[in-house]
């Protein structure tokens, strides 16, 4: 009878086994006093991690050699202002190269790129994660992210000619609206911030070129491409010279002055940081051993003129808050992500 | 000749095989529970409503409350669609717009001729209402029937008549051997053709519960009876 009862509970759990993991909800950790972007700081011993399996990819580059899945370990806290985020993931490759220039054996400069099938890059790219949070898109609470993709269905998009694009972001209709957090390695990151963003209803790239994405109200500051009025080569150059340099601090740009030889690369971005509501989320992030740790850091509630149409409020701390995770590695839009949402809830 | 009497190479062989079939038998209600019931976890028992909503509404339908819930954005869609369907699934039909939206919203990404979605199902496009009103046929169409009634029923029975053998082959009463084979024969049999005629007979899905139940009852039963016959211990020797 023993051997039967131990032949049965292995198959019940054979076949339980075959269907986990739904429903994930990340408590985010009340601390005392300030938390802060470390990674290392004790703040995050209180906070319960939760894992979230990233699987589905949007589209199916012919270039893209990055992660097909991998699993991101998220913990939150909080503290009388500001809510943080730890986020961990396995990326083998720390890719930060974004479009370098490259001086070629004949003197011309030419920036580095290796387009798919899409015109989309996923060789000189950066490595990036998104965070996306419902505001009022309808179903996102029930489908996440994907409430927002639309993929083109040879070459249109709800009918609108998309070109050449694998696919776009918008709601389903005006008022609807998505707060989106995204970590640029090289464009963001580089000043320690996320770019602050959000999706809308546009379905038209002649109302905007980007559809439905949107940056928050910016007052100054942000990036821009490293290009002369020519577009033949880099307009500056660092005045401080690093070797592992990707992107150029506006404060640090120099005159570019051709002293280079052929192979030398020098990076196609200038960053300063965004001020205004595009740039109120902080970031540090780090890669190391073949993992990206990144710590975020946004105030629980926003107050910029436009925050409640731009930014998730975090403004009741008994309520749940939808999310979703995905993440980028080294590739311009395809991006590996989950199905459905997660909850934030406050303890 | 019975199974006791089997060497103890034959016994294990017939204990791994009995696992398996254990295994896939639960695995099977697991992936049932799940797509009736469109949850993605655990073992869910489907009502008789989820049950009647599979095989005798349309499949467009039937896949909204089940494997495809989770890709619905929102559960009040269902209704339209299934409202739509309910009165004709005409192209004409005002409620037509609302469903075209519904699936352009949330099933066109993946089922279209040209997705690149990781799960895409591009042999069944919702592009245009040609290809919708392909699943708006309400029940099984003779096609499909007999395609899932062949594939059913030719995999049921090739491992029912091994279980059903090793289980003609114990000691328990010739009686309780008797109706537990021909149970298990026939509830799948009664179960699968249920499936057919529930269009016409909305009641056929308690037939489809209870003989379903029964079947999977059964060879469970089976199994586990099976081997309490061939591995329980001696009985003491009376003085």
């Amino acid at each position: 009878m023993k051997k039967i009862s131990c032949v049965l509970a292995s198959a019940l759990l054979a076949g339980s086994a075959l269907y986990g993991g739904t429903g994930l909800t990340l408590e985010s950790a009340k601390v005392k006093g300030v938390a802060s972007l470390d990674a290392g700081d004790a703040a995050w011993a209180s906070a319960k991690p939760i894992q979230i399996v990233v699987d589905q990819l949007p589209y199916q580059s012919e270039k893209y050699t990055g992660i097909k899945n991998t699993t991101v370990k998220m913990q939150s806290v909080y503290d009388s202002e500001y809510v943080y985020f730890k986020i961990e993931y396995a990326d083998p490759t720390k890719s930060l190269e974004r479009y370098p220039w490259e001086k070629q054996p004949d003197g011309t400069w030419k920036q580095l790129k290796n387009p798919d099938q899409f015109g989309k890059e996923n060789t000189y790219y950066e490595d990036r994660v998104a965070m996306y949070w419902d505001i009022s898109a309808r179903g996102f609470e029930r489908r996440g992210c994907a409430v927002a993709c639309h993929m083109a269905e040879n070459g249109k998009i709800n009918g609108v000619d998309a070109g050449k694009t694998a696919g776009r972001k918008f709601t389903r209709a005006e008022g609807q609206l998505i707060d989106m957090w995204h970590s640029k390695g090289v464009r963001t990151d580089s000043v320690g911030q996320v770019d602050d963003q959000f999706v809308n209803h546009v379905a038209d790239p002649s109302v905007n070129r980007n559809w439905g994405r949107n940056g928050d109200e910016r007052t100054g500051g942000g990036y821009k491409d490293n290009i002369n009025k020519e577009k033949t080569a880099p307009m500056y150059i660092s005045s401080k010279a690093q070797p592992d340099l990707f992107w150029i601090h506006d404060a640090d740009k120099a005159p570019f002055v051709d002293t280079f030889k052929a192979g030398d690369r020098i990076p196609a971005m200038v960053v300063s940081p965004f001020e205004g509501s595009r740039g109120d989320i902080s970031i540090n992030s780090t890669w190391e051993n073949g993992v990206w740790t990144y710590v975020m850091k946004r105030a629980l509630v926003t107050k910029h003129p436009k925050s409640a149409e731009q930014d998730v409020q975090f403004s009741d701390l008994g309520k749940a808050y939808p999310f979703a995770v995905a993440v980028f590695d080294n590739s311009q839009i395809n991006h590996v992500y989950h199905e459905g949402s997660i909850s934030l809830t406050f303890k | 000749m019975n199974i006791q009497h089997l060497n103890i190479q034959a016994k294990m062989a017939i204990t791994l095989f009995l696992g398996f079939v254990i295994v896939a038998t639960v695995s099977s209600v697991i992936l049932l529970g799940l797509a009736l019931t469109g949850e993605k976890s655990g073992l869910k028992i489907p009502t008789v409503g989820q049950i009647s909503k599979k095989y005798g509404t349309s499949m467009l339908v039937g896949s909204m409350h089940g494997s495809m819930k989770e890709f619905v954005s929102a559960l009040e869609d269902i209704e339209v669609v299934e409202q739509w369907v309910s009165e004709g699934a005409k192209q004409e039909h005002p409620l037509y717009k609302d469903v075209e939206t519904i699936i352009r919203y949330d099933c066109r990404n993946c089922h279209s001729r040209t997705s690149t979605m990781t799960r895409a199902i591009r042999s069944m496009p919702f592009e245009t209402y040609e290809d919708i009103v392909l699943y708006t046929e309400a029940g099984y169409s003779w096609k499909q029937m007999s395609k899932q009634a062949h594939i059913h029923m030719y995999g049921i029975a090739s491992f029912l008549i091994f279980v059903t053998l090793l289980f003609a082959y114990t000691t328990y009463k010739e009686w309780v051997r008797s109706a537990l084979i021909v149970l298990s024969f026939s509830a799948g049999f009664i179960d699968i053709f249920s499936w057919w005629f529930i269009k016409e007979i909305p009641a056929l899905a308690y037939a489809i519960y209870g003989f379903g139940s029964v079947m999977v009852g059964s060879i469970l039963l089976m199994s586990a009876l099976i081997l309490l016959d061939m591995w329980k211990l001696p009985r003491p020797l009376k003085e």
